[in-house]
């Protein structure tokens, strides 16, 4: 069976935000939502500082909390491993943002789909969201409407620096698998007990 | 570690650190509030035999803290559907319990209403049914907190237990209020039990406040915004402070003199330190960073 | 030719237009909406790569505020808040308006009109003015980035541009740079390349006074105090030189003028046939440089050629080193001298210097170390000496245009610019994107650039020129603006300076698609499309790949805009010089390489036709509008023989010959005007001398610095509100960035309100501690200098336009500004 997994090679990320952006497009989020983004980490004092950028994005754990939680069935994980949830059964409890140790999912309050960026909505507006319903919970689908495709998800595509990298874990051969093992992967904040399908490697 | 060192990254800010949750704040405190005391109410009305106060908190549930889950739902006019997840889903499992509280407690009223179609075994047996499941929307809230795992704060056995206690609280306190209300003669063993909650839920809380010491850094950062923080004044100050210390202090009061005004001020501010207590837990509910600082940093931290 | 008619989906391959390169995009149109941006994957530059801000692109489209209309203003005062209260006309109207103002001035004296151009993937739309007969530039060129940097580039090697050989360097030396990590010469493939260069082992050494991402992934971060990289590069030299005596002295000799004799007066010593000499150390005398008789050329040592005192220019320059030492650069920059000496051992080292490398058949010294620099470092008062010092390491490493080593980047498709100079040297190009103006007392043009022999128009002359006319002699008045794609009140120095400029004018006229601080002061704006709306096709500094590429109209326009190519046709034939133009585009197309596609005269042309020729000319009829249309691009990765010493045979300058010559002969033509012009700056060598921005300043302590990151690049990306957004809680951008300590001793805290102060302006912004930053610094990015519309912290208010703090070599500005920071206290609170 697969299990649809990434790797973040913070070695190779610069911090530029292309996948932030790329997953915006791509999936058209309104403001405030970001599915993938970029942290800034920053350790030790001048001069001896020490600057990390740390992808983020929702890490679709195997033990998900958010699915756990959710009364309504919306939050579910597919055979693939790939967690979603269904616009059309959240009601908005927000249950899962409190589960969710990684801050990965966002509430679409019902005016920011009437206002766009701009304070009008423009004919992108208006093209991209039609996916969302507001009043629900959103969050990072992996791409699935590419992956189902046989696409890789936006930000991976989009990265310049090749800082993403995806594919089935379940395969020892798979690039994320291989680098995994060679590289040490690991995944966040391990001590939740989440395992997430996102890995790290420095 | 002082609240000083603990950096809460704000909304859509993209540097590493605490997120404080966002979405939990009054509407949520709210329903959690009269979930505890309107089942409080019923339970503690129920083992004195008073149908009024039991009336007074199925009322709670079933207007006050329904109300309050609709108004903060996105979707609610689909509040229904959250019955499918009770398996694992203690939201659901909550609702569910609301549901059959009102049920059950309404059937037990029925004496009372003097509907007396219906027989008087068929009352008794859901009163006891409806007590069971009024223990359960008590609590049920702090199982909630307890499973969410991303709030690491919330994620121990103290916020059923703390739930619980104070819903057996705010139960008792009210229950005095409407005895007094009604002139009805005043159970002592009731002030006493109201002092023992008062004492327990202030073991409760600071058993929070000093476990965190051995728990996760995300939860010592949230007590030390409690202790040490923005939050001190209100939780300190007023959940803590008046709320358990100014209660006691008034109970006391009324136990000495028999005074109807120091018991409804004690009402009042034990009310009071009851919400703000959950307010500020839910308030401090930080999520951890992406990649947590590591023990030596955290060392030197605490001692800077 | 017919726009395209809209099928409910698909995909078109075009170029992106978000900063001033072009990377290859892919665009998806689904029921005629553009939904998304990709990388095109085709195209060898940037790989299906592409930057956060070529994914928004279709916000610039579809941006509410975008000028749908040509307008009119209908107040007639300006100035910031003031309403100008437009009024759409039609385009018969705006032209006639544009017609009535511009067909006079054209008729009498045409110095009169005043264009700011800023449109660099229609480059060609630049020489307009010329074929108007207007020789002015009222806008920046460089003055911060690249104008102490073209000019080397080209004197040195014909380039524009140069960066370091991605596939070869192994270790990568980044001054002041964001080459590879956040900005410059087409980003989203430069990242790709230095990533995967970094994977496979390359070691990066970043200096600079900020730690941005070049310098969070190098090996090693080298704080310096801002302005003073030529310093660390002398203390590098002198390190390299006198002490571990690591350089490629047979580059030197070979391939470089290092070995040519100089005389007292900075020239070559010539033979009596006027040729260059040098020293044969064997025969023990001075040769003609050619002589085939020479044993061995000296480098070092003094001599006596016919009574007339001369030296190798390498010995010039150590005696110059001899006086750096790194521990007074390390006065100058706070880099340790040890670290200097440090860096100067392992970038020799890393150089393999005699090494060979065979690529594609051919044998290539190998020399995979290298400096790689761009504005932070030379975007100074001594700009020109800051980018030759610069220049110079890699000079000496051997590693000019060799595999590993420093790469001249050409402007376009037409490559390097070989032809031979004199003394068997490869003929400087300091002119590359226009030819040189000749001398002329008082000067035309407002930027003086008939006194700039070498250097770029120093668009911010112009505007102390129209403010102090008889400073410059000026003997007319300039009377319209217009402004192409270009903001001056955001990109120039001086803003309140800009804006008293603009009041001088009569009339001003925006080519623009948004509306920004500059256009506000417009009588007419005429709208422009979008880059997703037009077609054009696009070679600009592509490092690594060389090919036309077609940035075509996506989808039909959605407003009631027009073409600014077609615009500024059409206003070239309503004030008879059409012709004029023609001849113009069909040199600038290169139309010329085929006499059947050069323009006639008469005819007006459309954008398309246009283009179709341009692509023809560059390859042939089969690669016509049409094929690039359905195909995209013919860009290719450029070869070895294209890329490596393309010029081989011919020499570089190691010694500056070039620019102290022009700086003699530009002496010699001011001589008898009467007028003081300082020709200080024309050196052959670099050394440092303190500018105005050094030393101990009590009342301004700190050194202010600006800086672009991956998000934003002109003023119009930070107009779209995903950016602005996004880039308000990044940690580069959340604010002013301040070391903890600095912040400290100013009495300020993380996120509290502040005023930055120079002499010159004063800006408020919020703080943003950062442990990343050198103490003596606050760096300002330039996502918060304003909104797009509206000036936010806007650097450039700290700076000065005078020509005292101009490179009057280069035209580059003094771009640090000395300031205190002060806890902002709103008036009215205790």
């Amino acid at each position: 069976m697969t299990r649809w997994g990434m790797v973040i090679d913070l070695a190779r990320c610069i911090g530029c935000n292309a996948c932030t952006v790329a997953c915006k497009t791509e999936n058209g989020t309104p403001p405030d939502h970001y599915w993938a983004r970029v942290y800034t980490e920053e350790r030790g004092t001048f001069p001896n500082t020490k600057i990390t950028y740390v992808p983020a994005l929702c890490n679709h754990c195997q033990d998900a909390p958010c699915v756990t939680v959710c009364p309504t069935g919306a939050s579910h994980q597919r055979n693939d491993g790939i967690v979603l949830i269904d616009r059309d059964k959240c009601i908005g409890c927000r249950a899962c943002m409190m589960a969710c140790p990684y801050n990965n999912r966002f509430f679409l309050r019902k005016r920011a789909l009437k206002t766009g960026y701009y304070g009008e909505r423009t004919a992108y507006e208006d093209a991209k969201w039609k996916w969302f319903i507001g009043g629900t919970v959103t969050k990072c689908t992996f791409c699935v409407h590419r992956v189902d495709k046989g696409l890789e998800p936006a930000c991976v595509v989009t990265c310049p620096t090749e800082a993403r990298v995806f594919g089935d874990l379940e395969d020892p051969d798979s690039k994320p698998s291989v680098m995994i093992r060679k590289r040490n992967g690991k995944q966040p904040l391990p001590e939740m007990g989440t395992n997430p399908s996102v890995y790290y490697v420095e | 570690m002082s609240a000083t060192n603990v950096v809460v990254i704000g909304r859509n800010q993209f540097t590493m650190g605490y997120r404080r949750q966002g979405e939990w704040s009054w509407l949520i405190t709210t329903a959690f509030f009269l979930g505890n005391v309107g089942a409080g109410l019923f339970l503690i009305s129920y083992f004195n035999g008073l149908y009024l106060g039991a009336g007074i908190g199925l009322l709670i549930v079933g207007v006050g803290k329904s109300t309050a889950h609709l108004l903060y739902l996105g979707r609610p006019e689909r509040f229904l559907r959250v019955i499918v997840r009770w398996r694992t889903s203690w939201i659901s499992r909550g609702l569910i319990a609301m549901g059959l509280f009102l049920v059950f407690g309404v059937v037990y009223l029925a004496r009372y209403l003097q509907a007396s179609f219906v027989p008087h075994g068929v009352t008794a047996g859901f009163g006891v049914a409806a007590a069971i499941v009024a223990v359960v929307v008590m609590v049920y809230d702090g199982f909630v907190l307890k499973a969410s795992r991303g709030t690491p704060l919330w994620d121990t056995y103290l916020m059923p237990v703390l739930a619980l206690f104070y819903a057996l609280l705010g139960g008792t306190t009210l229950t005095l209020v409407v005895e007094a209300g009604l002139g009805a003669t005043r159970h002592a063993q009731l002030e006493w039990l109201e002092i023992a909650l008062l004492a327990l839920n202030a073991v409760l809380v600071g058993l929070v406040i000093f476990t965190a010491q051995a728990r996760q850094a995300a939860v010592q950062a949230a007590v030390s915004l409690l202790t040490r923080g923005p939050l001190t004044r209100l939780f300190l100050g007023v959940a803590v402070g008046l709320g358990i210390g100014g209660t006691l202090a008034l109970v006391g009061v009324s136990i000495a003199t028999g005074s109807v005004v120091a018991l409804a001020i004690a009402a009042a501010t034990d009310l009071c330190g009851h919400f703000f207590v959950f307010f500020s837990l839910l308030r401090v509910g930080l999520h951890p960073p992406l990649r947590p600082v590591s023990e030596p940093e955290l060392a030197e931290a605490v001692g800077a | 030719m017919k726009a395209r008619v809209s099928t409910s989906d698909r995909w078109v391959q075009s170029v992106c237009k978000m900063c001033l390169h072009g990377c290859g995009i892919r665009v998806h149109v689904e029921n005629g909406i553009v939904t998304k941006i990709e990388g095109d994957p085709t195209n060898p530059d940037n790989l299906g790569k592409l930057c956060p801000k070529g994914n928004i692109g279709m916000l610039r489209l579809y941006d509410p505020k975008r000028v749908k209309a040509p307008m009119v203003r209908t107040n007639p005062k300006k100035g910031p808040g003031e309403d100008p209260r437009w009024k759409e006309i039609s385009w018969d109207e705006a032209m006639e308006l544009v017609e009535k103002r511009l067909k006079p001035i054209r008729e009498t004296d045409p110095r009169k009109l005043v264009v700011a151009s800023g449109d660099f993937q229609r480059i060609f739309n630049w020489a307009w003015p010329a074929a108007f007969g207007s020789p002015h530039f009222f806008s920046t060129v460089g003055q911060y980035c690249g104008a102490a940097y073209h000019p080397i580039n080209g004197i040195t090697d014909t380039s524009f541009a140069a960066v370091n050989d991605y596939e070869h360097c192994k270790y990568w030396l980044q001054v002041g740079a964001g080459d590879g990590f956040s900005s410059h010469l087409h980003l989203s493939g430069s990242a790709k390349r230095m990533a995967d260069a970094r994977m496979n082992g390359m070691r990066v050494v970043t200096v600079e006074p900020r730690m941005s991402p070049a310098a969070a992934k190098a090996d090693e971060w080298v704080p310096i105090r801002p302005g003073t990289d030529r310093a660390f590069a002398l203390g590098l030299m002198h390190s390299m030189v006198l002490e571990h005596k690591l350089y490629d002295a047979e580059f030197l000799r070979q391939r470089t003028n290092a070995p040519y004799l100089i005389g007292s007066g900075g020239t070559y010593v010539l033979s009596p046939e006027g040729k260059a000499m040098v020293w044969d150390s064997v025969a023990g005398k001075a040769r003609e440089w050619d002589d085939p008789d020479i044993a061995e050329l000296a480098l070092e040592g003094r001599y006596d050629v016919d009574g007339v005192a001369c030296a190798p220019g390498f010995q010039l320059f150590v005696d110059i080193l001899e006086t750096h030492s790194p521990e007074r650069m390390e006065e100058v920059c706070t880099v340790p001298a040890a670290t200097m000496r440090r860096l100067a051992y392992e970038l020799g080292e890393a150089a393999r210097i005699g090494e060979t490398i065979e690529i594609e058949g051919k044998e290539y010294p190998y020399r995979p170390a290298a400096v790689n620099y761009y504005r932070g470092a030379i975007a100074h008062k001594d700009g020109g000496q800051d980018s030759m010092a610069l220049k110079m390491v890699n000079t000496l490493l051997g590693n000019i245009d060799v595999p590993g080593g420093h790469l001249g980047v050409p402007l376009d498709l037409r490559g390097f610019f070989i032809e031979p100079g004199e003394h068997g040297m490869l003929k400087p190009q300091p002119h590359i994107l226009h030819p040189p103006v000749p001398f002329k007392f008082p000067a035309d043009s407002l930027q003086m650039m008939e006194w700039f022999p070498l250097g770029m128009d120093a668009g911010h002359v112009a505007v102390d020129a129209i403010l102090n006319p008889e400073r410059y002699r000026l003997d007319y008045t300039p009377e319209v603006l217009l402004t192409y794609h270009s903001n001056p009140v955001w990109n120039m120095p001086a803003p309140d300076k800009v804006r008293r400029a603009l009041e001088k004018f009569e009339y001003i006229i925006s080519i623009d698609v948004v509306v920004n601080p500059t256009t506000e002061w417009a009588d007419l704006i005429l709208p422009d499309h979008t880059y997703l709306e037009s077609t054009v096709a696009v070679s600009l500094e592509p490092p690594v790949v060389k090919g036309l590429a077609l940035r075509q109209a996506v989808v039909p326009p959605i407003y009631n805009t027009r073409d600014a190519t077609e615009i500024l046709i059409d206003i070239a034939d309503r004030c008879g010089f059409l012709d004029v133009w023609n001849g113009f585009l069909s040199l600038l197309l290169g139309l010329t390489v085929r006499e059947d596609l050069v323009l006639a005269p008469d005819q007006k042309y459309s954008n398309e036709e246009l283009i179709d020729r341009m692509c023809r000319a560059a390859y042939d009829d089969t690669h016509d509008l049409e094929w690039f249309r359905a195909n995209g691009h013919m860009v290719t990765k450029r070869n070895a023989a294209e890329t490596y010493l393309p010029y081989d045979g011919l020499r570089i300058p190691f010694y500056y010959e070039t620019i102290k010559a022009a700086g003699d002969q530009l002496k010699a033509q001011f001589e008898g005007t009467g007028y003081d012009w300082d020709t200080s700056a024309y050196v052959a060598l670099p050394a440092w001398c303190d500018g105005p921005i050094h030393g101990e300043n009590p009342d301004y302590p700190l050194y202010a610095i600006t800086f672009k990151t991956a998000e934003t690049n002109f003023a119009e990306t930070m107009s779209i509100p995903v950016i602005s957004e996004l880039t308000k809680g990044a940690a580069q951008t959340r604010g002013v960035l301040l070391n903890p300590r600095t912040a400290q001793r100013c009495g300020v805290a993380d996120g509290d309100p502040i005023e930055i102060v120079s002499r010159f302006g004063r800006v408020e912004g919020t703080a943003a501690l950062t442990e990343g930053l050198h103490p003596d610094v606050v760096a300002v990015a330039n996502a918060i200098t304003g909104n797009g519309r509206k000036l936010g912290t806007h650097f450039n208010t700290l700076l000065p336009s005078e020509l005292e703090y101009t490179d009057v070599f280069s035209g580059a500005l003094e771009s640090v500004a000395r300031v205190q920071v002060r806890k902002l206290v709103k008036e009215g609170v205790a």
